[in-house]
């Protein structure tokens, strides 16, 4: 039994998962559902904190350590919080089968788990899919509406075509070491840089980062909000999970060729990203294109990693953050209704519900980086400064422009809700469940900046472990 | 040439191949045939790697990533057949009302 212990948590979110197969109607009453999953997620996350370490042993294929565990918590609570906020407005949303929707939602959370435990590469690849074949159906869980299957067709061929790269920069991997396990590699030439290009084709399109973020905005927009919300967070924290772990522990990061083409990647992202955010009327296009630029501010930690593991601390402390943010904003885009999705939707907000206007403000503020949500500034100040300090002027430059780029549109969307007149005077309805997710988003959006050190001391731990 | 390096150029020819695939064509079945392709070119690379190290790693993994292959297709079909029913066509074309 003891060889089952670290998979109690994705057991227990895969086994209980089925329940909402073999239960039929019992569980298809609202309240009921999400409850079910909420529990289910919690366990996990309980299961997850009290596993001990664990050094990568062979037939496990999982690795418990403070790393994985950081990540995998931070998954769990994403997926938490997302389902708490947008469950009430599912059933606006003509979501087919509430129980199949939570059931694949489950399914993708554990494969996103084990995304982050894998030790190695094999397993690695069955969390990827696992977690991105269930995103493909919940993509397109709206079954009356055309952009919903168009999304789910979308996100199911690149997805497909970049689980295909990745897997032959796997093949690749097992060709010069002759192993599958994620240890440090001890040879170096073409194969195994053509390896690393490979994979990080493969993870840059899960991240979504420029030049493979094309799906980004489509899927975004395309899917229903409460499946984007789920998604901007989960799959950015696994899939940059998994991105370290290789990066780190399997091509001994950092090397002259893998700096190089970590920061183009960097560099476009963030660049692309800020620039077609910029033409957007659409506010889930917008948000899609500027989580393609937060993703490249999110790769500065893993550029200009030197002896010291500050500036990687600092990443992992803004994907934090803008997990928060994320939820938070798509949150609010889900309580205004299935088909809000224009800027035109958001005029004069807050006349119609003062703390949703209040509460988007916040989340487009820290995605700025302005205060008075200080999460934002900081993740960013350190990220600029770990820059500098390491003698990358040019990505330090590029990425504060960047990010004065941004104000130009983060600004937009709280300039129309304040100062614009609404096309109705009726009021929003906010659920309690929705309120409650949108204040923990706020508060931790604003706690994380006030008090910032206890993040900042287990980030440290985290990029300290990862870096070994 | 050595008989396994052999192996490993139709590989990377059968997944060269399926990229300029997906690159050209608008069907989407052909695209998910495109994948497909991609994917048993990487399978032939496992096996060839696996007879060079005399290990059965690479075989292992052919069959984790055939039984993937298989989900992947039962899922793709059925997306495939959704955009069938809203837009009456599976070519990518036809369903573009998502754009920038």
């Amino acid at each position: 039994m003891n060889a089952l212990v670290p998979f109690a948590p994705v057991l227990a979110l895969s086994i209980g998962s089925l329940g909402y197969l073999v239960s039929g109607q019992f569980l298809e009453r609202a309240r009921l559902t999400s409850l079910f999953a909420l529990s289910l997620i919690a366990a996990a996350a309980y299961l997850i904190v009290g596993l001990m370490p664990m050094a990568p042993t062979l037939p496990h294929g999982f690795i418990i350590n403070d790393f994985s565990k950081f990540f995998a918590v931070l998954a769990c609570l994403g997926a938490f919080v997302s389902i708490i906020g947008t469950a009430s407005s599912l059933a606006e949303e003509k979501i087919g089968m509430l129980s199949e929707y939570y059931f694949l939602m489950l399914t993708s959370l554990c494969g996103a788990l084990v995304m982050i435990f894998a030790s190695d590469f094999l397993t690695l690849f069955i969390g990827i899919e696992v977690a991105s074949l269930a995103l493909y159906c919940l993509c397109g869980a709206r079954v009356t509406k055309e952009s919903s299957s168009e999304a789910a067709l979308k996100y199911f061929l690149l997805g497909c075509v970049s689980s295909a790269f990745m897997l032959f920069g796997i093949a690749l991997w097992y060709g010069v070491t002759g192993g599958l396990a994620i240890a440090p590699i001890n040879t170096a030439g073409p194969l195994v840089i053509l390896s690393f290009v490979l994979m990080m084709v493969g993870l840059a399109f899960k991240i979504g980062l420029a030049p493979f973020h094309l799906w980004v905005p489509d899927v975004y927009q395309g899917a229903p909000t409460s499946v984007t919300t789920y998604m901007s967070c989960v799959v950015k924290v696994a899939a940059f999970a998994a991105l370290f772990k290789i990066a780190l522990n399997a091509f001994l990061l950092p090397t002259e060729w893998a700096v190089g083409i970590l920061w183009f990647l960097s560099v476009l992202a963030m660049t692309v990203g800020n620039l077609a955010a910029l033409q957007q009327r659409s506010v889930k296009r917008m948000l899609a294109y500027s989580s393609v630029a937060q993703a490249g501010y999110m790769l500065i930690g893993l550029v200009v990693l030197g002896d010291t593991t500050s500036v990687l601390a600092s990443s992992v402390f803004y994907l934090t953050g803008y997990c928060a943010m994320t939820i938070g904003a798509f949150t609010v885009l889900s309580v205004l209704g299935p088909d809000a999705d224009s800027v035109d939707d958001l005029k004069g907000l807050v006349k119609r519900s003062p703390f949703l206007a209040t509460s988007m403000t916040l989340f487009f503020l820290a995605l700025a980086g302005l205060p008075p949500s200080m999460a934002g500034l900081m993740g960013k100040v350190y990220l600029f400064t770990g820059a500098l300090s390491s003698e990358f002027y040019g990505l330090a430059i590029i990425a504060v422009l960047n990010s004065a780029l941004a104000c130009a549109y983060y600004f937009r969307v709280p300039a129309a809700m304040l100062f614009q007149a609404p096309p109705t005077s009726e009021p929003v309805k906010v659920s309690v469940l929705s309120t409650f997710a949108l204040t923990f988003c706020a508060a931790t959006v604003i706690g994380i900046g006030i008090y910032p050190e206890p993040l900042v001391e287990l980030c440290e731990a985290v990029a300290a472990v990862a870096a070994r | 040439m050595d008989p396994i390096t052999s192996y490993l150029g139709i590989a990377c020819l059968l997944f060269t191949i399926g990229g300029i695939g997906l690159c050209l064509r608008r069907n989407a079945i052909v695209l998910f045939m495109c994948v497909e392709m991609m994917l048993n070119a990487v399978n032939l690379a496992f096996v060839a790697f696996s007879k060079i190290h005399g290990n059965l790693d690479g075989q292992v993994a052919v069959f984790f990533v055939m039984v993937i292959a298989a989900a992947e297709s039962a899922i793709g079909l059925a997306i495939i057949l959704s955009v069938f029913r809203s837009v009456a066509s599976i070519e990518t074309t036809d369903a573009a009302e998502l754009k920038w």
